[in-house]
């Protein structure tokens, strides 16, 4: 079973969490764990907890910041939101992705050009 | 900029352990009731509901670890525990934290009196010797020495009378050969480092034995 879920690439996790909220707006840890898990059709093997540790390091970045607010549950929560730097780092990385899947895709399914 | 960015914000929350330490517990506890609650929705058992949300979380130590270890200079951190535990050590034993100071005072004396013998010896910044800014080192060569430690020679007696007698530049040449040689106070001999040297030594060096005479 355990084989079913992929584990988070290094320094994918950063852009999950830029790209969840950029897309819904300011959330706290859960909601973005849930929107990756729901995102990825439960398919990654995410320890929700690790979440924590890269939020803090965004937030050091300069590219999230936090505020302690309301939940729908009425509870104390720390909601993130991203920052301008963060959207500009988001396009930076998502660009670098997209380069890299393409590199891969090349090797993973090679044209007959290139072969 | 990103690592200063990085370095204050470690920093920073060196002074608010306290606080960041709460607000970990409390964001974490509203982590694993929402999961508990999303889990009890799908139909879990209260009980079963806790135990998987904190599953899902992973290792809620180890993930607290990695959280502090984020918002911290370990470094720093470390230091300061050791410097406590120290100044606690110190203080329980006031006695042999004496002699332990007298011991490091007197360590650090000697130590300052060795260094000051040697460098003496070779005639860099030290007060026993006068004028120690203007003393040079001469060293001889041969045709095709490339100057690599190793292509020098000595300097001859010969050239050493040639040069104390014609050259203007210097107000005294002298002469030091370090060697080895055996020192014996009483019965007692031991094999030491010595330099064989000229009259003039100790006189050009501006050193003044406190008892007996140079040469």
């Amino acid at each position: 079973m355990a084989h079913d879920k992929s584990d988070v690439l290094h320094g994918s996790l950063a852009l999950m969490v830029l790209r969840t909220l950029d897309t819904l707006g300011p959330q706290h840890g859960w909601g973005i764990a849930r929107r990756i898990e729901q995102i990825s059709g439960d398919a990654l093997a995410l320890n929700q907890g690790t979440l924590y540790p890269s939020l803090l390091r965004l937030e050091q970045m300069g590219w999230v910041t936090s505020k302690w607010g309301a939940s729908d549950n009425n509870r104390r929560a720390k909601f993130y939101s991203i920052t301008r730097a963060g959207k500009k780092q988001l396009a930076a990385e998502a660009k670098n992705w997209e380069r890299i899947s393409d590199i891969l895709g090349r090797f993973v399914k090679p044209s007959k050009e290139s072969i | 900029m990103t690592a200063i960015r990085i370095f204050l914000g470690r920093l920073s929350g060196l002074f608010r352990r306290g606080r960041l330490e709460r607000d970990m517990e409390e964001e974490f506890d509203f982590h694993l009731q929402s999961q508990a609650a999303e889990n009890l929705r799908r139909g879990m058992s209260s009980d079963e509901a806790l135990v998987a949300a904190r599953r899902y979380f992973g290792g809620v130590a180890q993930v607290k670890e990695a959280y502090r270890e984020a918002h911290s200079l370990p470094f720093f951190q470390l230091f300061w525990q050791d410097l406590r535990f120290g100044l606690r050590m110190l203080r329980r034993n006031p006695g042999s934290s004496i002699l332990a100071i007298l011991c490091l005072t007197l360590g650090g004396r000697c130590d300052q009196c060795c260094v000051q013998l040697d460098r003496g010896g070779s005639a860099s910044s030290v007060p026993a010797v006068a004028h120690q800014e203007r003393m040079m080192a001469v060293d001889g060569t041969y045709r095709g020495a490339t100057g690599a430690p190793g292509n020098s020679t000595d300097v001859s007696w010969p050239d050493f009378q040639d040069l104390q007698k014609n050259c203007q530049l210097s107000d005294a040449f002298i002469v030091d050969r370090i060697t080895g040689s055996t020192l014996a106070i009483g019965d007692r001999a031991d094999r030491t480092t010595g330099s064989v040297v000229s009259a003039n030594y100790f006189d050009a060096l501006g050193v003044r034995p406190i008892l007996g005479r140079g040469f």
